[in-house]
């Protein structure tokens, strides 16, 4: 049984609806969406809107792990480790700026690794080829991150070094010194970056978004690039490693991140009421009746993003790319002898369904009201919550990663209210029954229902409207 | 990494060798589990490493109030439980299962075990005793021996030698039985070893129930040496998949040697450089082994 002999479970079926009907049913769920949107703070007390809003959060997170897992079939089992970089980056930036010993080492930091994704990006080296360039480019970084030498004369080196590299090793030479340029470029702005806001003492935390959107792109595009050339079970390993290896991180590096004794703790909320025109703001208020605090601004905020990435997933799964992603899930060998990039769409879907992790934990960093994140909320646990929502919801569903992320946040509140009765089995306390509880789901959905919830449903909502009518067509022509 | 490597450092090395190699016999045990359920289904287990994690917490539970004679074979026992329970899981499925669906439902397994032993042990780390120790002052200490300039505890030998044992023990298995011959014509052709007549399923289940009793061994030896915990299993678990890749999955003898390379290595790296970053060590190795050669370094080209 080789794994090329497995076929992928999604299977597409072609079922001719009239084309009205389609325009109908596919606008029908936005607009119910919509409504609920709009008018949900009027209707719910202070506890459900918490858990909404984490429902939200963990729903941007499904909808984009789901494009990855769901469509193109790669499975990661790392996705906390962007949810986390998001949520760093901006907790760190507006809370807790880098200190003035670190910086030098940050932004070159940063400088290499985009002059590294610039490289692939631009010449895609392999080989020796590969491992010369990059330690050249560390190298060039660790010259950046000395205090007394002139930027002009760094940058001149790091284009120098970089093109007699690329003539050297037979890489396009100018696209070798482009990545000098970008290092020497990258380390400098974040430099500056980080100085203005040490001396400012916070950034703003849609500065943050962006920043941690960027580092999420370039990493997850370092990674992505190199391990989506695997398959099967050494991606799957090779996630998990680099989800640990990060946390690891999160947990270590005390002079940055805080370490896992202190986290990020009084990170500003963010707020987006002061930036939009006033009728859209009277709108808000309209719908929410009366005027809109922080915590509901933070609701609409987080929903707000949540329509955007299902709008933007089912836009995709629609379109050329979208056909591209199934293609490559249902056989990667098929895809590409077809014509489609696939190595290409692979790392493009890690890199977005990355970014809207980060969107995520940028968003979960500014929570209004508590603004602390601490490493532990982004650790292995956490990555397989994620795919337990996407498995639960069905692969290759946006709107099921939704009721996935739904149902898992409830069915946590739900353990954590049980918990706090202390509950006795045979004279166990029952605590910490969540891992228990989401290795059953996962294993009894993949057995019973490997198509999800909604889908499984549907499906079987089709097959017996199908079987209906065709027995209804017999009895016509009897 | 401008760390002078001075003299004291440099006098740690036999010790972290040490201590590095008792690791490594772990990966190695574990890295000789994945090869055998790998051989059989074409299957990654992931929790492979919850089965060490079992063996070690019921072995350290069970040596506090019992002697080792009680405690070793029901660690082993709940072992092998463990290995039935996730073959089920997975053979239920194993025709129509897609490769992701299964790398999920042994996930699924893996942190249902790791929450039930939290539920009935707790977090905390467990200490047991050690199986040869003196008993100073109502304390069982364990002896310790002088060996070129590192302290050797007894427990560590204990380790090395049982798992000596077990892939010795495994060998013989494989090339001499009935049984394991059976599963070695699985490994080869599965629908070959159907048509000879033997139960392919039955194979399967014994492979995934050998494998967790292996794991559960090398659990019971180490829990005096590192302390038992209900996550330790992902650590070991990544350990021993980077050693059997590394020295090629289904290869026994390449994943023994590896795991042995991949706990030295981690423990000097890990002493000697950034002992921050200890943990992170193996898993560093791990990614890199994976993209440099994925079909392993200790297996021959011709076989790969």
């Amino acid at each position: 049984m080789k794994d090329s002999e497995r076929r992928g479970t999604h299977t597409e079926k072609a079922i001719p609806v009239r084309k009205k009907n389609l325009q109908l049913l596919n606008i029908l769920p936005f607009a119910v969406f919509l409504a609920c949107y709009a008018f949900a703070p009027r209707v719910v007390n202070d506890a459900q809107l918490t858990t909404i809003i984490y429902i939200g959060i963990y729903a941007l997170l499904a909808v984009g792990l789901n494009l990855l897992m769901g469509y193109a079939g790669q499975v990661s089992l790392g996705h906390a480790a962007f949810f986390g970089v998001g949520a760093y980056t901006s907790g760190i930036l507006t809370a807790k700026p880098i200190a003035n010993e670190v910086i030098p080492g940050v932004s070159a930091g940063v400088g290499v690794i985009s002059a590294v994704a610039a490289l692939l990006l631009l010449t895609k080296p392999s080989g020796w080829k590969l491992a010369v360039g990059i330690s050249l480019l560390v190298a060039l970084g660790w010259l950046h991150n000395l205090p007394n030498l002139i930027p002009v004369l760094c940058a001149a080196c790091a284009v120098a070094v970089m093109g007699i590299f690329g003539l050297m090793a037979k890489l396009q030479w100018m696209r070798t010194c482009l990545s000098g340029v970008v290092l020497t470029l990258v380390a400098n702005l974040s430099k500056w970056f980080l100085k203005g806001t040490l001396e400012r003492g916070s950034a703003s935390p849609w500065t943050g978004l962006l920043v941690g959107v960027f580092l999420t792109a370039v990493i997850s595009y370092l990674i992505g690039s190199q391990v989506l050339r695997l398959k099967g079970h050494y991606l799957a390993m090779a996630t998990l490693a680099f989800g640990i290896i990060v946390e690891i991180v999160f947990r270590q590096w005390t002079s940055v991140t805080g370490g896992s004794s202190d986290g990020i703790f009084n990170i500003p909320s963010i707020q987006f009421f002061s930036y939009i025109p006033g009728f859209l703001r009277r709108l808000y208020e309209a719908a929410a009746g009366g005027s809109v605090d922080l915590r509901t601004q933070y609701y609409y905020l987080v929903w707000a993003f949540v329509f955007i990435a299902i709008v933007l997933a089912v836009n995709i799964v629609r379109s050329r790319v979208g056909r591209a992603f199934r293609a490559v899930h249902s056989s990667e060998q098929a895809a590409a002898s077809l014509g489609v990039d696939t190595a290409r769409y692979k790392v493009q879907v890690f890199v977005l369904s990355a970014c809207m992790a980060s969107v995520a934990g940028t968003l979960h960093a500014h929570n209004a009201g508590i603004g602390y994140i601490h490493p532990s909320e982004f650790g292995f646990i956490v990555s397989v919550e994620l795919v337990v929502m996407v498995v639960l919801g069905g692969m290759a569903s946006v709107w099921g990663s939704l009721f996935g992320a739904a149902a898992i946040q409830t069915l946590k509140d739900r353990l954590l209210d049980l918990e706090k009765t202390n509950p006795e089995f045979w004279g166990l306390k029952l605590q910490g029954l969540d891992p228990i509880v989401f290795g059953a789901v996962l294993i009894v959905v993949m057995i019973v229902l490997p198509q999800g919830l909604v889908r499984g449903f549907s499906d079987g909502v089709a097959l017996l409207w199908r079987s209906a009518r065709r027995s209804g067509r017999q009895q016509g022509v009897n | 990494m401008s760390v002078g490597l001075s003299v004291d450092l440099l006098a740690q090395v036999p010790q972290l060798v040490i201590s590095g190699f008792t690791r490594g016999c772990i990966y190695a045990i574990v890295a000789v589990g994945f090869s055998i359920i790998y051989n059989s289904t074409q299957v990654i287990n992931f929790a492979q490493g919850e089965f060490v994690m079992i063996g070690a917490v019921v072995a350290a539970v069970l040596l506090s109030k019992t002697s080792l004679l009680v405690a070793f074979p029901t660690a082993v026992a709940a072992g092998c439980l463990a290995g039935a329970v996730v073959a089920l899981f997975v053979l239920l499925p194993l025709k129509r299962a897609s490769v992701v669906s299964l790398i999920i439902i042994t996930i699924g397994t893996s942190i249902m075990f790791r929450g039930l032993a939290q539920l009935l042990w707790g977090e905390a780390a467990i200490p047991a005793p050690p199986f040869t120790g003196v008993v100073v002052q109502g304390y069982v200490e364990d002896r310790e021996f002088h060996f070129l300039g590192a302290y050797i505890r007894a427990q560590e030998l204990w380790v090395m030698g049982v798992t000596a044992l077990l892939v010795v023990g495994m060998h013989i298995f494989f090339r001499r039985t009935i049984l394991g011959q059976a599963m070695r014509a699985c490994a080869i052709n599965q629908l070959g070893a159907r048509i000879v007549g033997i139960n392919v399923r039955r194979m399967i289940m014994a492979s995934f129930v050998m494998a967790a009793g292996l794991g559960a061994v090398a659990g019971v030896v180490v829990s005096p040496v590192f302390y038992a915990k209900c996550n330790m299993g992902t650590a070991l678990g990544l350990g021993g998949f980077c050693a059997a890749v590394l020295g090629g999955l289904g290869n026994f003898a390449g994943g023994v040697a590896a795991g042995i390379i991949l706990g030295i290595v981690e423990s000097l790296t890990g002493g000697l450089l950034w002992s921050d970053y200890k943990d992170a060590v193996a898993f560093v190795i791990l990614l890199v082994i994976l993209l440099l050669r994925p079909e392993g370094v200790l297996r021959r080209r011709a076989e790969a």
